[in-house]
């Protein structure tokens, strides 16, 4: 017999919760992928063993550890090399890294270490095969390195206020799954117990990545970081677009991702009543992300001045912990009580209730995975096509695409090495090359042309070849409501940032520094357990460090 | 060549796309290729579907590719009539085959596609859709490969210097 689902209050409106500027809004929660796959880790009682250090006096050569989960063997080659300061871009086009690394399929032999270690550095321009999972590479945060290497060096521990200040060794500029170059598509691991969730097998490189990097730097310094400077090195993520279109291209995925996250708000919301233990742990909890938000500092004035805000915010919020977790709904009354505040604060909000009350959500991340996509169904009647279109896709219908400003932007692939880029669409050369993630615009232009039609759907479809994307993305919604960004993405006012901020926090990112409205620096695993601390895998969340 | 399924639909995407077809018809080809696991594959189909052709100069799709641009809409006609479809001066019968199976799936019919005197003919049949296993690696003939390449880099912008400096995030140096 199935067990019953917990009671839950209604989800969030997707007309709200998929707002661009609520999107990029977003906080890590314990649903995030890296918090789950961590989860995983622990709860099967995970080791990470390093089988080969083959790293020179300069810090470079290559290295290898290994981790079983749910029956299966996997290793992170690791290759660190020497890198001109001329060559070190965060950027797609740049063509060496200091390090690269691959998530292996087992145990690697000899011959499999020596292959990677030839192929991992070339990346984009290696070709690789269905043993390797995960291809990545980063870029040191090179005056951090330097300056921890120098303080072991000489005996010391590094400054906090430096290590807060930056907080990884290490950024990723990339971190390539599904079938990239020849790796394994994501069918191969979509069964295996812990790899089945979204992005599982690339927040597991991320994270041995992490401890790859505290190693290296212990091994050029000769002597260990304290452990708790060491818990608070994440490691960095430089993400620009590419991160975008995948949203729009896994309508499906990004439904399930937000739908167990409203799913999991829903449920602690309709708690009647909380245990004096889960009053004090949301206490603690607000406390420490108000220690957090006090480290991260970022130097654009601008999103500075939204965490300023935030700040303020918060304290006012948590301020009145106490009176509204006496109350007899007390999430809910949390929850609304935060409404008059900044979006930013809300979103912190909804991460912070889902922390103590992991038994009654973190099941949901089963459900976070997209198997078979929803098919195009042609014996929709047209009056039910144009209904649910009305209904359910008013951030499309109501764009005026007369007016040039709601088609500033196309999004392209350059040919340089495939960069995904954003253009102006009236001054530069290339929109009859775009990307499409003109969803808005495609489904207003496909109503105007249902206007006139007098047939069936599918002789529409036949007719209008063109309009087969937007009929899908429509008859999707009344399945899937969170399945589209619910506004326009090529319009002049469009971030992108925005996009790549719901994602990143999806995967588990914090501590976000945009550096315009193109791309983001974020910190991955700060606070997370080192490679021998997994059985305390249930007690970060917002890290900060005490001084 | 080997490649993998998503290499190998990230290719077919953007080769659909620069045969001039719409970014729907693109799926509905990658969704097709999910099923190469199941099916023997004709790759001459696939090298005569991808021919090289001007289509800036040819809006008159030719026979070859009209099975990319047509497949999905005859499917259509065969869901919502219950009844065959006549694909008239189409000789893709092992392609059409992973675009039926695809149907198949969605929505729990069987689809036989049967070659006739003119073309091909997709008949709805009795029975269940026939199950399908991710391909874990494609043999790419040579020359299938170079003309998916080929049409997909016809989707890629030329690099200006206000698009390396403004198109996208990031500097181009980041030594901090």
């Amino acid at each position: 017999m199935s067990k019953a689902a917990p009671p839950q209050v209604a989800l969030r409106a997707p007309d709200d919760v998929m707002q661009l500027a609520r999107m990029g809004a977003s906080f890590p929660t314990r649903l995030s992928f890296l918090r789950t796959i961590l989860r995983w880790l622990a709860q099967d009682g995970s080791k990470v063993e390093r089988t080969v250090w083959n790293i020179n006096e300069d810090g470079f050569g290559h290295a290898v550890y290994q981790v079983a989960l749910g029956g299966y063997d996997y290793a992170l080659i690791a290759v660190s090399s020497e890198l001109e300061p001329e060559q070190r871009t965060d950027r797609v086009i740049a063509e060496a890294w200091d390090a690269a690394f691959v998530l292996f399929d087992g145990v690697p032999t000899a011959e499999d270490i020596a292959r990677v270690c030839q192929m991992a550095p070339l990346q984009e321009a290696g070709r690789f095969t269905e043993k390797e999972l995960v291809l990545s590479r980063a870029n040191k945060s090179v005056r951090l390195f330097a300056h921890i290497v120098d303080c072991l060096r000489n005996g010391e521990q590094p400054d906090r206020q430096v290590i807060r200040n930056t907080g990884y060794l290490m950024r990723t500029t990339a971190v390539y799954g599904n079938g990239k170059f020849g790796i394994a598509d994501r069918s191969c691991i979509a069964d295996r117990p812990g790899l089945g969730g979204p992005f599982a097998a690339e927040m597991l490189i991320v994270w041995l990545i992490r401890g790859f990097t505290h190693d290296l730097v212990e091994h050029l310094g000769g002597a260990e970081l304290d452990r708790d400077l060491k818990r608070h090195l994440g490691i960095g993520n430089s993400t620009g677009l590419g991160m975008a279109p995948f949203l729009v291209s896994h309508p499906e995925l990004m439904n399930n991702w937000v739908m167990a996250r409203e799913t999991a708000l829903a449920r602690v919301r309709a708690l009647t009543g909380i245990s004096t233990a889960e009053s004090e742990m949301l206490k603690l909890l607000a406390n420490a992300a108000k220690t957090h938000l006090d480290e991260w500092t970022v130097p654009d004035p601008e999103a500075q001045s939204e965490i300023e805000q935030l700040k303020q915010d918060w304290a006012d919020l948590t301020g009145q912990l106490d009176a509204i977790l006496d109350q007899s709904q007390p999430i809910d009354e949390l929850i609304r009580i935060s409404q008059v505040f900044s979006v930013a604060c809300q979103e912190l909000t909804v991460s912070l209730v889902l922390e103590p009350f992991g038994h009654l959500v973190d099941s949901l991340t089963t459900s976070m995975a997209s198997r078979r996509e929803k098919a195009l169904d042609p014996r929709m009647s047209v009056p039910d096509l144009i209904r649910l279109s009305k209904e359910l896709c008013s951030w499309a219908t109501e764009a005026n695409f007369e007016n040039t400003s709601e088609s500033a932007r196309f999004w392209y692939i350059s040919e340089a090495k495939l960069e995904p880029r954003i253009g102006r669409r009236y001054e530069e050369t290339g929109a009859d090359l775009e990307r499409p993630l003109d969803t808005a615009r495609q489904i207003k232009f496909m109503l105007q042309s249902l206007r006139t039609w007098d047939g069936d759907l599918a002789g529409f479809l036949r007719s209008f070849p063109v309009h087969r994307d937007a009929v899908l993305r429509v008859q999707r919604l009344s399945e899937y409501p969170y399945a589209e960004i619910r506004g326009n993405l090529i319009c002049e006012t469009c971030r992108p940032i925005d996009m790549l901020r719901f994602k990143l926090a999806f995967f588990g990112a914090s501590k976000f520094d945009p550096k315009s409205d193109l791309w983001t620096r974020i910190t991955l695993a700060q606070g997370a357990p080192l490679f021998d601390e997994l059985d305390k895998v249930g007690d970060w969340w917002l890290a900060a460090l005490p001084s | 060549m080997k490649v993998s399924l998503a290499e190998l639909q990230a290719y077919g995407r953007l080769a659909v796309r620069g045969l001039g077809l719409p970014s729907a018809q693109a799926e509905a080809f990658c969704k097709a290729l999910e099923h190469l696991g199941a099916a023997e594959v004709d790759w001459s189909e696939m090298e005569q579907v991808f021919a090289p052709v001007d289509c800036a100069a040819n809006h008159d799709f030719r026979s070859d590719f009209r099975v990319l641009r047509d497949a999905p809409a005859a499917l259509d006609i065969v869901l919502c009539r219950n009844q065959p479809v006549q694909l008239g001066d189409v000789d893709c019968i092992g392609l059409l085959q992973l675009y039926a199976r695809e149907i198949e799936q969605a929505f729990s019919i069987s689809i036989e596609v049967a070659r006739t005197d003119d073309g091909v003919e997709l008949i709805p049949t009795e029975g269940r859709p026939r199950n399908t296993i991710p391909p874990v690696r494609i043999e790419l003939p040579a020359m299938c490969y170079e003309r998916l390449t080929k049409l997909a880099s016809r989707m890629y912008v030329p690099e200006t210097d206000a698009s390396r400096l403004a198109g996208a995030g990031a500097g181009l140096t980041d030594n901090d």
